[in-house]
């Protein structure tokens, strides 16, 4: 197995470990979600502690070699966005459903995806 | 004279069988008539009493302390009072009394302790009964040492720890006592443990090749990480080869154990680069391999060792891990013992046996019995051959309820008697061609009869062969309608029976195929009857809106603040969308549904978007159906506008593929 698949399949297990670390939160709901599209909230600026609380324990390692797990998921899903979406169509199918629903949902996931991605280190 | 004495509450006059003599004569005490207190006597008060001086007193009292010591005379007070200071006065000499005397209130001043004094009977009895409970436990301790044997914590064995280990605790291991920093010995390990399973559900084990490439990806130098790796497959075929020896004990004790299938076999290390947890090794062959005769001697030897004492021989066997290939043909053996070969002479002399094959084995000759008796073979058949027969019957009881081949067993049993009468006239006409022949009809009694016994059970042999024996009676009944039969006629008519079989057959799969094709004509009949009104009533929705409308199907959903949620009318999925959605995807299936709004079927509209039905225009055949949103608990908001019983309808017109729902 190369290391490239390896590095997929931890990264994976972490990340859909988190989301559904994050979530799980009673306050995560479709209600809250179609409010926060709607208002274009930043889920980076709002719980920045939090989530930057939730990458400290994600292994340095994978910190480290994030950019090839990041270079794998984009040709491979197309970005994380869309792995995010698959993830939450499989584990959160209500939260799934809102967003692509709501008009602007998918490129405010992008926008949150990618502000805390930035915001963790993952990618510049 | 006249002594009075003070009590704590009374005044009492002393006379000389008050007094009590204790501490050997040393004190006096005499206990007050009317509260039956001890009260301590002074040696000038005695001397008093007896007329006489103290030191001469003294010497009375020691002479009469010489005799039995008084009984205190009996008091209706309880002796529970009891005041420690009286202790104190109790030991006290005649000059300490001197001393303090005049100082009485100090004895009153004297805190009380509410105490019991006990009895020494009584200290006696709780003595006895201490040790007698004493005794009683040690008793229930030697029964219970009887009972159970002492729980003795013995320390694992070698295998035992090897048993309990995985493969990423070897990795643990050799990360840890690496040479690389601690926080990348702690990263490291962390980041190993995060591989997620494989897709079965089994572990998903560290190859040394990934180990290096990630450690050499972590930053560590190759060198540093190639060694890491090198020794992490080193101890890892080791762990393997242990786990291999263990299967192979497990197997011999009857349970195959759960290291079967991932144990690389004794002897036959990888090469590095080499996968240790693909199969590698082929199976234990079934065919016993060739054996020179001191081979043949040490095995014979096993499994006689085996039958005497198997665990003292497994023990054995652990220890010396050589003898472990020879132990599998043993084994081999054992599973076959009718092949097993009687050793002629003793095989341990001159043979250059091991001397510690023997050791603590036991040996009580070779005339003892190896393997399996034939009563216990015939006994494994015979189970063997009930399992067989439970298994065919719950088969049967399966075939039993299979509604296919119960139609099946109809349809043969309706073909074969209708078979008849067209088999009796092509017999009728056989029967003029040549004179009776009883011999044909015994054959055809003894073939059936013997097809009915071969084929009992079967129930499509069954159906055809009661057939075939109303046949034969008929043909006995009848008074010769068969007669004159040869076994050529007999087999033509089989032919025939075959030719008629195959021809109805056909006419039944042409008169299905008619069906099906009829049936198929209705549909379009149907179908088209329904899209014409269908397709007018899109043609009239494009001329009224503009859009077209057709089926709508009604689904109750819930409505939350922000947020309404419908099942898909398709898979059933729940749609969560914004109240102001027009148009919602199914998470699941991916149809899409225009939503607009609607009233209830059991109200009337009342200036909402007329429903599909009622936009048809009346004859319409088309059934109508809306997706409407029903919450009796919150006020339906939308644009500012409170509309508290309104529906949601969609309008389907817009699916994913493009069809009408």
């Amino acid at each position: 197995m190369g290391i490239e698949t390896i590095l997929e399949d931890i990264g994976n297990s972490i990340v859909r470990r988190k989301l559904n670390e994050v979530f799980g939160d009673p306050a995560v709901n479709p209600d809250n979600l179609v409010k926060a599209i709607s208002e274009g909230v930043s889920l980076w600026e709002s719980c920045k502690n939090e989530v930057a609380k939730e990458a400290e324990s994600i292994p340095p390692i994978v910190l480290n070699l994030a950019s090839n797990y990041v270079d794998t998921i984009e040709r491979k899903y197309g970005g994380f966005t869309k792995l995010m979406l698959e993830y939450l169509r499989e584990d959160r199918t209500d939260l799934y459903s809102v967003i692509i629903n709501t008009e602007g949902g998918e490129e405010w996931l992008d926008n949150q995806v990618m502000e805390i991605l930035k915001g963790v280190g993952i990618i510049k | 004279m006249t002594v009075k004495i003070q009590c704590k509450d009374h005044t009492f006059e002393l006379s000389e069988d008050m007094i009590v003599i204790s501490n050997k004569g040393r004190m006096l005490r005499a206990t007050c008539p009317v509260c039956g207190r001890s009260i301590l006597i002074k040696w000038k008060d005695v001397a008093d009493l007896l007329g006489m001086d103290v030191p001469s007193a003294k010497e009375y009292i020691k002479s009469k302390a010489s005799e039995p010591e008084k009984k205190r005379p009996e008091s209706d007070i309880p002796e529970e009072e009891y005041n420690p200071a009286d202790d104190y006065y109790d030991n006290m000499s005649y000059e300490e009394e001197e001393l303090i005397y005049g100082k009485p209130e100090k004895k009153k001043d004297q805190p009380k302790v509410e105490r019991r004094k006990p009895s020494v009977e009584e200290v006696k009895r709780k003595i006895e009964e201490v040790a007698r409970e004493i005794k009683e436990d040690e008793i229930e301790e030697e029964e219970e040492d009887i009972a159970s044997p002492k729980e003795v914590r013995i320390k694992k064995s070698y295998l035992e720890e090897q048993a309990e280990k995985t493969s990423f605790d070897i990795l643990l291991d050799v990360i840890k006592t690496s040479d690389i920093p601690q926080t990348a010995k702690n990263e490291l390990s962390e980041f190993f443990s995060y591989r997620p399973p494989r897709a079965d559900g089994m572990p998903n084990d560290w190859q040394p090749k990934e180990v290096k490439d990630f450690i050499v990806a972590y930053g560590i130098s190759p060198t540093i990480a190639e060694k890491i790796a090198n020794r992490y497959q080193f101890l890892l075929n080791n762990w393997m080869n242990v786990r291999g020896r263990i299967n192979q004990m497990m197997g011999m004790l009857g349970s195959p154990g759960s290291f079967v299938q991932t144990g690389t076999p004794t002897g036959t290390p990888t090469m590095p680069g080499v996968n240790p947890y693909q199969p590698q090794a082929p199976p234990v062959p079934q065919n016993q391999p060739p054996v020179n005769p001191q081979q043949e001697s040490i095995i014979q030897n096993m499994i006689m060792q085996y039958n005497l004492n198997p665990q003292a021989f497994l023990a054995w066997l652990s220890a010396n891990p050589s003898y472990m290939p020879l132990w599998q043909i043993a084994v081999q053996r054992m599973q076959n013992p009718y092949q097993i070969p009687t050793p002629p002479i003793n095989p341990m002399m001159g043979m250059g046996y091991p001397p510690t094959m023997m050791m603590g084995m036991g040996s009580q000759g070779f005339g003892a019995k190896s393997g399996v008796s034939r009563d216990e073979v015939r006994r494994m058949v015979s189970d063997e051959l009930d399992k067989l027969k439970d298994s065919i019957k719950s088969i049967v009881e399966q075939n039993k309820g299979n509604e296919t081949t119960a139609m099946m067993m109809g349809i043969l049993a309706e073909l074969v008697k209708s078979r008849d009468a067209e088999i009796t006239s092509v017999l009728k006409q056989q029967q003029t061609k040549e004179p009776s022949n009883d011999i044909t009809r015994e054959m055809l009694s003894a073939l059936l009869n013997h097809t009915l016994e071969s084929s009992r059970g079967d129930p499509a042999t069954q159906a055809v062969l009661e057939e075939l024996k109303e046949l034969k009676k008929s043909m006995s009944e009848d008074g010769g309608r068969y007669r004159g039969s040869s076994l050529e006629d007999f087999q033509k008519i089989l032919e025939g029976m075959k030719l008629r079989h195959s021809i109805d057959m056909e006419w039944e799969k042409f008169k299905h195929e008619k069906e099906s094709s009829e049936r198929t004509k209705e549909l379009i009949k149907k179908g088209i009857d329904e899209v014409v009104p269908v397709l007018a009533q899109v043609a009239m929705a494009i001329g009224q809106r503009g859009a077209p409308q057709s089926e709508m199907q009604t689904v109750s959903g819930v409505e939350s603040t922000n947020t309404i949620s419908l099942p898909c009318p398709d898979c059933g999925t729940m749609i969560v969308f914004p109240k102001n959605s027009t148009t919602v995807k199914c998470p699941r299936c991916g149809n899409v549904y225009d939503t607009v709004r609607t009233q209830p079927k059991d109200e009337t509209p009342q200036g909402g978007v007329p429903s599909a039905g009622e936009g048809a225009g009346g004859g319409a055949s088309s059934k109508q159906a809306s997706i409407n949103v029903v919450d009796d608990k919150q006020e339906w908001k939308d644009g500012g506008e409170d509309v508290p019983e309104e529906y949601y309808e969609s309008e389907p017109p817009t699916t994913s593929s493009g069809g009408v729902i």
